[in-house]
Formats: structure tokens, sequence, C-alpha cells
């Protein structure tokens, strides 16, 4: 159930008028059967999956919760604490193993005995590794990732377990976010979700705002872009440099449209029910650094990362010792900077992996990886450099150059997030740099990609729209600009908002509405 | 929520809701085109006032005329047929027929039968009929038994299918505003005419009456005619006549002629009368190099002839003409000769220009309300 089909439109409304409708300290059980529902709608047969991750988390974490209250107890003894903390230990990792087990084991099997079958080929070591045909569990990238962060947080005691296994399924499955996120933290989400209380009208309003905006996004910029987007990457030896550099920055632009325009359906959706999820996109392409883009993109698996994989990585014995080394060795700077190096090595090398089981993914995480380490072990270079050639960084075209070079580092990014081999990442990269070449018709090559001339003036509508709203969301609140006009206007611009989505949206016959680019993850 | 916020959804719900409705109307329309004209008009046609109403493909509006046969032989007609339409669509249009009207004669054409199996579900021809006619149980049957599944719910909410018409803007409102106003309501049969200006010449026909030999239906039009004759045995309709109607054959074509002949056994099968317009040519009186615009249907000059022989022949068998009709009707069929004189002087200009005109609703529209007999 896509958010651009109509099925989960009337699904939503269902749900919306229920929520005001049911009892409001039943409002969650609503909630829940109403997520199972959109969970069963794809399969039923996904369930059980699901079902597995929130009885084992259920479990896992009822039973640190109670090893850590006892390992608090003051009449405990020390051994006793001790024999605790390890039980508590076991059972996280056991959990972990399981659920991130049951993860890999399904995304990455078959990727890996591919991988192995032609190592073993190239070795000319007869044995072959099976292929199996594996079911992806809708979802299950994001669910997995949220519900772990839930049993981490209890291990660390800096949550309660939750007693009531139906409320932990309500957290684990809740509808909005499971398909593509936001990963949301348990003790942003949880009392939200269990709190008796109803949306209030401000809520309702912003919450269907922000969903007309994420509709927008997807369906009249994203779903536009991406027909270029394809055509440009599966036929780019016959399409000019002009033309493969368009394909490019087309597919930059879906990427972001798509995703940001899901979750702003998401967490519209949620606001209309009164919760309020995690941001995850906060204008990215206007970054002047890569790690300030990843700060701004898909925060909430930024923060996760970060949480749950940098700190914990960093503060290792062995990350330490290297620091202290190379502090001796090189000096403050690479003493301090290169265990974050190698902890966003290691980060975006996941990140990388998360996406799925394809070299491409996994090259694209070390990419970013890579130019972060590097960006931050070369500051002292580039500020040295700043100040020889007399760089204001201060001044405001040379935040401009810091926002397009990172903008073009996001592009070539993008090339090797969807180029389908690696031969393909490099040739569409160096074609790219032929972006003077132009086709000799101009008009019958745009045409080509497989959008007319009325589209792609509404593309550009679209994108001039998307321009000016995110320079003013930089600066303030859209929504709370709009709060402030008068009703005429306001109501006014929701209408033409609903109208231009309902005619220029990309959705009907003829066009495959699952195809939101995250859900894949 | 404050009862002041709550009237304010309320009032912006049906703001929506008016929306999506005029949106739904403007939007849904096959703009200019004959078809959707030829299938709106038939349900504004008063009720129980034809004679006779031909059901099926392009064949029946272009080959058969009715405002002629009123002219000649004074019975009221309508031609209800779609372009391409397969024959999986006869069924549902014979049960639009009989909602409303009482004809003492359907004919059924069964070009559809020459459809293969991929033609019976093509969406472009089932639209021209499905999207046209109103929500009804039969609507939603028709979209069951024709439509692939995954393609059934755009039928259902056509808005859509239609919003991409977003291009078409200007035209779907022109439409919308003339269907608001009534504007082509004088001449509910004439607006649905097309066809070509133009006259092809038959190169080298072959013989075709002798040929008797049958060949098995394609598997889903054969089916769909079964399910015909099925449906009006069973409802006891005996006032069912089917036809082929009349083309130039080559070699290519023999096929055709054969699936032809074993329709024609199954529906004799069935005890329904079949005319083989093809068995006919010489009587009707068309001319292979004068009266074809292509090889499946006659220009304006064949159109002409065969609705002379139609007419007669039905006339002698159904008495069409002896039905009194009301004088609304009359002077409504009246306007319709006119309408068709004007045409019918437009399309013979065009022939001897040879200028090979295409015409439908929107020129037969222009024709009407300008050019002068």
């Amino acid at each position: 159930m896509a958010f651009n089909t109509l099925v989960f439109l009337l699904f939503f409304l269902f749900v919306l008028v229920g929520s005001f409708l049911v009892p409001a300290k039943w409002k969650w059980i609503f909630l829940l059967l109403s997520s199972y529902f959109f969970y069963c709608y794809a399969s039923v047969k996904f369930l059980i999956f699901i079902l597995l991750t929130t009885l084992s988390s259920y479990m896992a974490t009822l039973y640190m919760g109670k090893q850590y209250q006892m390992e608090r107890s003051q009449t405990s003894t020390k051994e006793y604490k001790k024999k605790c903390h390890l039980k508590r230990k076991r059972v996280l990792i056991l959990t972990l193993v399981l659920n991130f087990g049951i993860l890999l084991f399904l995304k990455y099997f078959n990727f890996f005995s591919e991988n192995m079958n032609h190592l073993l080929e190239t070795l000319s070591l007869g044995s072959q590794i099976p292929t199996l045909h594996l079911i992806l569990p809708l979802g299950i990238s994001f669910y997995t990732f949220q519900t772990m962060s839930y049993v981490i947080d209890v291990y660390w005691g800096k949550i309660e377990p939750e007693r009531n296994l139906a409320k932990v399924a309500l957290f684990v499955s809740f509808f909005p976010q499971i398909l593509q996120g936001p990963i949301g933290r348990f003790k942003d989400l949880a009392p939200q979700l269990y709190a008796p209380q109803k949306a209030s009208y401000r809520d309702l309003k912003f919450g269907l705002q922000l969903m007309l905006w994420g509709y927008f996004k997807k369906m009249i910029i994203a779903d536009r872009a991406a027909v270029i987007a394809d055509f440009v990457f599966e036929n780019y030896m016959n399409v000019s440099g002009m033309g493969v550099a368009l394909g490019v920055f087309m597919y930059a632009i879906q990427d972001y449209t798509d995703f940001s325009g899901c979750i702003d359906i998401a967490r519209g959706c949620a606001q209309t029910m009164g919760m309020t999820m995690a941001e995850n996109f906060r204008r990215p392409y206007f970054s002047k650094t890569v790690s300030e883009f990843w700060r701004r993109w898909h925060m909430s698996l930024g923060s996760w990362m970060k949480d749950y994989v940098f700190y914990p990585f960093s503060l290792t014995p062995g990350v330490r010792q290297i620091g202290k080394f190379a502090k001796k060795r090189f000096g403050k700077h690479i003493g301090r900077t290169l265990p974050i190096a190698l902890g966003n090595l290691l980060v975006f090398f996941l990140v990388g992996v998360w996406h799925g089981a394809q070299w491409n993914y996994i090259i694209w995480g070390i990419f970013y990886g890579f130019l972060i380490a590097i960006s931050g072990l070369m500051k002292p270079v580039w500020n040295y450099l700043n100040q020889k050639l007399h760089i204001s960084v201060q001044s405001r075209s040379f935040q401009l150059f810091q926002i397009l070079r990172t903008f073009w580092i996001t592009c070539v990014g993008c090339i090797i997030f969807r180029a389908v081999t690696l031969t393909d990442v490099w040739r569409v990269f160096l074609k790219c740099f032929h972006f003077y070449e132009f086709p000799l018709d101009i008009k019958k090559e745009l045409v080509s990609f497989g959008l007319n001339g009325k589209n792609y003036v509404v593309l550009l509508i679209g994108l001039i729209v998307l321009l000016i709203v995110d320079i003013l969301q930089e600066k303030k609140s859209v929504r709370e600009r709009i709060e402030k006009r008068s009703i005429w206007i306001r109501w006014g611009l929701y209408l033409v908002a609903f109208l231009i989505i309902l005619l220029f949206g990309m959705y009907g016959p003829g066009y495959d509405q699952t195809q939101f680019v995250y859900m894949q993850f | 929520m404050t009862k002041f916020q709550k009237f304010k959804i309320f009032i912006m719900t049906i703001l929506i809701a008016g929306l999506v409705c005029g949106m739904n109307f403007v939007m849904c329309r096959q703009a200019y085109s004959s078809d959707a004209v030829r299938v709106k008009n038939f349900y504004k046609l008063e009720n129980n006032s034809l004679d006779m109403v031909m059901i099926g493909a392009s064949t029946t509006f272009t080959n058969y005329s009715a405002p002629l046969a009123f002219k000649e032989f004074g019975y009221t007609s309508y031609s209800l047929g779609t372009n391409g339409a397969p024959m999986g669509l006869a069924k549902s249009m014979l049960i639009e027929v009989l909602k409303t009207q009482n004809p003492k004669v359907i004919i059924i054409d069964i070009n559809g039968i020459l459809y293969d199996d991929k033609f019976e579900s093509k969406e472009g021809s089932l639209r021209a009929w499905i999207d046209n006619m109103p929500y009804s149980q039969n609507k939603i049957k028709t979209i069951q038994e024709l439509v692939p599944e995954d393609e059934r719910l755009s039928y259902y909410v056509p808005f859509l299918k239609y919003h991409s018409n977003w291009a078409k803007f200007k035209d779907n409102v022109n439409a919308s505003i003339d269907e608001l106003t009534h504007h082509d309501d004088i001449h509910l049969s004439s607006m649905g005419i097309q066809g070509t200006a133009q006259i092809t010449p038959q190169k080298s026909p072959i013989p075709i009456k002798t040929h008797t030999q049958e060949r098995p239906m394609y598997r889903l039009s054969g089916l769909h005619l079964k399910e015909l004759l099925d449906y009006c045995q069973n409802h006891g309709l005996k006032n069912i006549l089917f036809t082929n109607m009349p083309r130039y054959y080559s070699k290519k074509m023999i096929p055709e002629r054969e699936r032809n002949n074993a329709a024609k056994a199954l529906i004799h099968q069935y005890g329904y009368e079949y005319i083989d317009m093809d068995d006919y040519v010489d009587e009707i009186g068309l001319n292979p190099q004068t009266d074809f615009y292509n090889q499946n249907h006659l220009n304006i000059y064949g159109q002409k002839k065969l609705t002379m022989y139609l007419g007669k022949r039905l006339n002698e068998k159904y008495h069409l003409s002896d039905t009194q009709h009301d004088e609304k009707i009359i002077q409504r069929y009246q306007q319709e000769v006119t309408a068709y004189e004007k045409i019918y002087k437009w399309v013979d200009e065009q022939i001897r220009l040879g200028k090979k005109r295409r015409y439908n609703y929107k020129e037969v529209k222009e024709i009407i309300e300008k050019q002068e007999i």
C-alpha cells in the first residue's frame, strides 16, 4: 500500500476519522490494529518476521530491564551485579544476532553466495554455494534498526522496558514509518503513541499541509525527474554529454524529492493523529560540506549510526590506542581526528551495506566515508590554503561555491548509487565531464527521454517552487508563515496545491505506484 | 477542537469534494471524440423512441445512416457503436439498449469476431464504450468481464486515467460547457457521425460469395459471441438480427470470411437470422471502385446504398415505419435529416476535391452549424 495510491488514501481517511472517534484511551489499540492491517495488506507472509522481531525485543528488554534493576539494587553484591550485567549483555548480543541475522540473511545471503561462487570459479574450485529464492519483508531495514535501538537503549539503562507486548508491537509496526522511516527512537515516539489524547486542530492542519507538500514533491517532481533519470542511466551510451549531465542532475533531484516527499507524507500522516515524528531531511542540497550534507540527509539513519556505531566504536580501547599513537607520532590534530575518521569510514561502510546487497552501495558508502575522513584530517591544510589565498570563508560567494561543490560531490555519489554496474559508474562519470557536448537537436533528445514539452514545463515550475520553499524554510518554517496569512490566502493555497497534485500528479494506469526509491531498502 | 474549528473542517471538506467533483466532470471525458458523443447522446434519447438500434463497432456508423433511413422510410434508428468495439462489448451494449428502448429490431453487427484475443481487452476500444456509459451494475459487470484485473481500478475511478489529460484542459472545458448547456442535443444521431471523405478503389477483388469454408473463431471473441447468443436466448429476445457488413477481400482476408462463416453457423444454431452483406453486394449495388474508403468501411456513397437496401429489407419484415412517434421526436429527426444532408454535401465536395479528409465530432459540429445546403 504505497502512499501514492487510492487505497492508501482511503485507508488513511479511515484511520484519521477513526482516531478521532475512538475513545482516547483506546486510540493506541486502534492504531495497532490499523498498522497491522496496513502491513498485512502487502502480504501476510511477512507477518512472521515482524512478529519475531517484536516478540524477541519484548522478551529481551523485559529480561534486561529486570537484570538492570537487580544490578542497581543496593542489596546486591558486587559479584551478583557483575553476573547480572553479563546476563544482560548475553541477551543483548543474542537479540542483536537474531534480528540483524535475519536482516543480513534475507538481504545479503544471495549477494554473498554469488560473490563467493565467483571467487571459487576464479580459483578453479568446483564447489558452489546455492542461491536461494528469498523474500524481503517490507520495511525490514527500517523496523529492525528502530527496534534494535530500543533494545540497546534498554540495555544501556537509558529507558525503561515497555511491559505491554501490544504497545511494543505498535512501536515496531506504526504504519506511517514502517515502509521508509524515519527510524524513530522509543523515548521520543512511544510516549506519543500511547498517550490517551487526540490530535489538535493545529496538528490536523499542519499534518495535512505536510502531506500535501510530500505528495507535491513525489508526484509532481520526483516521478517526472525519474522518467529522465531512468532513461539516461539505461541509455547513457546513446545520449549526449549534456543529456547525461541532465540525467544525473535529475536523479539527484528524484532521490531527494522522492525520499523526502515520502517522509513528509509519513510525518504529516502521524501529525494528523497528534504525533511528531523525527525529522529526516533538512534541505540537504544547501549543505556546504559533505559532513553537513549527512547531517541533513536521512538524519534518522545518521543519528542511529552515530549513537549505536560511531560512539561505541570510537570508545573501544583499540581505537583509543590508535588515537594516542597518532597523537604521539603525527601531532594533536591527527591524534584527535584519526579515530573520528576511522569511525566515519566504518559508519559509511555500514550505511552503504544497509542500502542493499550491491557493490555500488558499498562503494558509495565508502566514497562518503573517505571524503568525510579526508576532509577532517586535512582541515588544517584547507585553513592554511584559505588564509594564503585570502579567501573569505564567510563571504556569500564562497558559501555559494561550497554549496555547489557539495552538490557536485553528491551528484557523483548519485552516479555510484544509481548506475547498474561499476563500469557504468565510470562511463557515466566520464561522460558527465562532456556536459558541454550538446546534441544536434536538443528538443528531440529531451523528448526522447520520455517527457514531452508540457511535462518539462511542469517539472521546471515544480523545481522553482521547491527551491523557493526550501530557501524560505532555511529561515523560518513555511507552515508558520502560512499560518499568519488570512484565511482566504491560506485556503486558496491549500485548494490550489490540492488541485495541482490532482491534475499534474503522476499516477494512474501505466504508472507503477510502488516505485518509491527507498521502499526497496 | 472548538465548534468553529469543526465547522471550518466541514467547509473545507465540502470545498475539496466540490473541487474533486468539478475536476471529475471536466477531465473525465474524451473531448471531441465521436464515440463519446455517440454513446452519451444515446442516453439523451426519449425512452422507447427508437424503431431500430444497431450495435457493434465502427461499421455501424460508417455504413449506415439513421437520418437517411428516417428520411427514406420514416422509421427512427440509432447507431450505437464505438470504434474497434470488441465482441465482448455487444452484450453490454444490448443490455443498455433494453434499459430505455423497446425497438422492433436490434441489429448486432459481428465485426468484433474478427478481433483476436489481445484486441478483446484493448484499452482504447474498451474505454470508448465503458468510460462513456453511466454507472450501473451492467458497467461494473462489463469491467469485471472484459478488463484485466490489474487495470480495473481506473475504469471504476476514471479520474485516475483522465487526470493526465491536463494538456487538453481547454478542450475539456469547452466540451464540458457544451454538455452543460445542452448545446448539441438537437442533433443526437448526427453528432456521432464519423468517417473519411475518400474513395479507395478495390484493386484486385476476389470473389467471396462462394467461399463457404469455416475456420474456428478466436477464442475470446468466439466465447463472447456465444455468451451473447446465450443471453439473447435466455432472455427470450426474438427481435435480434445479426449482420456482417460488406468489405472487399484480398487473399489475406480469406480467414476473416471463414471466421464469419463459423459465426454464421453458430448464430443459425441458436435460431437467429444473420445477414451477411458480403453475399448481397450486387443487390445493394455497391461498386468496389467508388463506395469504400478502406477495405472494411463504406464511404458516404456506399453508406447511402447500404442504408437504402437495409432500410427497405427491415421495413418489409419488421414494419418499422408503422410506429406513430411524438411530434417532438419527428421534429428532431427532421433536423437530423437536414444535418445529414449538410454533411453529405460537405463530404461529397471533399471527395470530389480529392482531399481525403477524416471527419468526426469536431468537423461534423462545424458543418452542421455553418454550412448552408
